[in-house]
């Protein structure tokens, strides 16, 4: 996985991600609005539609609602670049 | 690193952050806030001056060690009655009485008005009318700009000022007691249930200035936040015309779809959106939300995601705070009625 954790976790911050999910690791990432995403290494599907892959993640990150049309994730403008940086954070809670 | 040095090492940006952050007193940015930090100043050298020599003293008095625990002087030995009446009644009676009056003169730098305020001050604050009126709700700021008769302005937690001139602002309470503090500005001032209190205040240059509620009024009172926006008198004016204009109409699908949502979901009970249906006023006006940085009372950054995050379930950011979880929208719904939050500037 390309892509630097320590970037990743503060654009997490910036963008908000934790208003929406409990995300171990990230202070103030207490939303109850989407699913935590505790051990996300070990998830096999992403939001119940795509295998949790490193090409996927970064796809579910960039675009979820062109993913999931009817999805209340919204798309946030986040970048390539940034998107491989923030799911290299999520794999690292294993 | 050993332990120690990591542990010391994970304490400095506490102390760092204590210089660099812009919500302190000893980072004066007006006339009341300079009056404070000197006075501040002035009582931390007197303190640190006054410990020391009462250190040097102690250390003197052990090292002259007179007798032993078998063997000491007795109890009634004379001599130190100088000492008690010079250094521990005089010279303080002294240093108290200067800090006393230099307190009572710091009071005609931040005029308030009401019972509570200093009494010489009440008329000039009361004579001037008041250019602000805050009301502090649990847990947020409600500001009216009372400009021209014919001007409507309410916005909330995020309070413009023009900098270089004295602002007068009334300070009053919709439930319970809660205290208006921008530190590098003023000192703080009391908002009370059933009573007005005024304050005047002067930011010397433009820039964002930090608060915060200084009065313990429930759970939330922590994301109880300020921002002080001063800015030049021009850019200040513009602001003012943008904010006494009525919210911004959508103009794409999605934004009108989101704009149905708002005004068919609850929304419109608490807030107001001036130009449509929603007149709610229990909650902070809404009608240029897209123009404020923060949301919460500036607890969290205003955008999509936190924007988003905060309308469906605002208890999981600011558990207790008076919105209530909303659950009626799906995501599409969602995502426009942010779309349309974030064009109202
Ligand atoms: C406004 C709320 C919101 C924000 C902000 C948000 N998400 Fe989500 N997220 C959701 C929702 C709701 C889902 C469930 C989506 C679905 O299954 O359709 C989700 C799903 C996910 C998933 C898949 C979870 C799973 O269980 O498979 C990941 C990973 C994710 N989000 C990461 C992020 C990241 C990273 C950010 C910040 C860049 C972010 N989210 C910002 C609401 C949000
Ligand atoms: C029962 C009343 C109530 C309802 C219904 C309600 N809100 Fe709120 N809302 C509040 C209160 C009270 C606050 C201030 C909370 C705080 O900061 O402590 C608030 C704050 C907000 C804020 C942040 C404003 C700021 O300046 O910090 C936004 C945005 C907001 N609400 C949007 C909405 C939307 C959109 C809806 C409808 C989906 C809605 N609210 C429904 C009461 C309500
Ligand atoms: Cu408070």
């Amino acid at each position: 996985m390309s892509g630097n954790p320590a970037a990743g976790k503060a654009l997490i911050q910036s963008y908000g991600c934790g208003s929406c999910h409990v995300i171990p690791g990230i202070r103030t990432a207490r939303g109850m609005v989407g699913p935590p995403l505790f051990y996300y290494s070990r998830r096999t599907i992403i939001a119940g539609e795509l295998p949790n892959t490193p090409d996927n993640l970064v796809r579910w990150i960039e675009n979820p609602p062109a993913i999931e049309p009817g999805t209340a994730m919204p798309n946030l403008g986040v970048t390539d670049s940034q998107a491989h940086d923030i799911a290299a954070y999520l794999y690292t809670l294993r | 690193m050993g332990r120690a040095a990591k542990f010391v090492a994970s304490l400095l940006p506490l102390f760092l952050a204590g210089c660099a952050t812009v919500q302190s007193t000893s980072n004066a940015h007006g006339p009341a806030a300079h009056s404070i930090a000197r006075l501040s100043s002035a009582l931390t050298i007197t303190f640190v001056i006054t410990i020391l020599i009462m250190w040097a003293l102690l250390a003197i008095a052990l090292k002259k060690n007179r007798g032993s625990l078998k063997e000491h002087m007795p109890i009634d030995v004379g001599g130190g009655q100088a000492w008690v009446a010079i250094g521990g009644i005089a010279i303080p009676f002294l240093v108290l009485s200067v800090f006393f009056f230099l307190g009572l003169d710091l009071l005609t730098t931040f005029p308030i008005h009401g019972d509570h305020g200093a009494m010489n001050m009440g008329a000039a604050a009361a004579k001037s009318k008041p250019d602000i009126l805050i009301i502090g709700h649990q847990w947020w700021w409600e500001v009216h700009y009372l400009g021209a008769a014919n001007q409507q302005v309410i916005t909330a937690n995020e309070i413009h000022i023009p900098a270089h001139r004295p602002v007068n602002i009334e300070l009053r309470s919709a439930d319970v007691i809660h205290s208006f503090w921008v530190p590098s500005l003023h000192g703080k001032v009391d908002l009370i249930p059933g009573d007005v209190n005024f304050i005047r205040i002067e930011a010397s240059q433009p820039g964002d200035y930090v608060g915060q509620c200084a009065e313990y009024c429930g759970s939330q009172h922590a994301n109880m936040h300020i921002l002080l926006v001063a800015q030049e008198p021009a850019a200040f004016n513009q602001w003012l015309a943008n904010q006494a204009r009525p919210g911004v109409e959508p103009t794409n699908p999605e934004t009108m779809q989101g704009q149905q949502a708002f005004l068919d979901g609850p929304c419109t009970k608490c807030h107001t959106v001036r130009g449509t249906a929603a007149a709610g006023r229990f909650g902070p006006d809404l009608t240029h939300i897209g123009s404020r940085k923060e949301i919460g009372a500036d607890s969290f950054p205003n955008n999509d995601g936190y924007l988003e995050g905060w309308i469906t379930n605002a208890q999981s950011l600011k558990p207790g705070c008076k919105m209530p979880k909303i659950t009626q929208y799906n995501g599409t719904q969602l995502r426009s009625l942010v779309a349309y939050l974030r064009q109202l500037q």
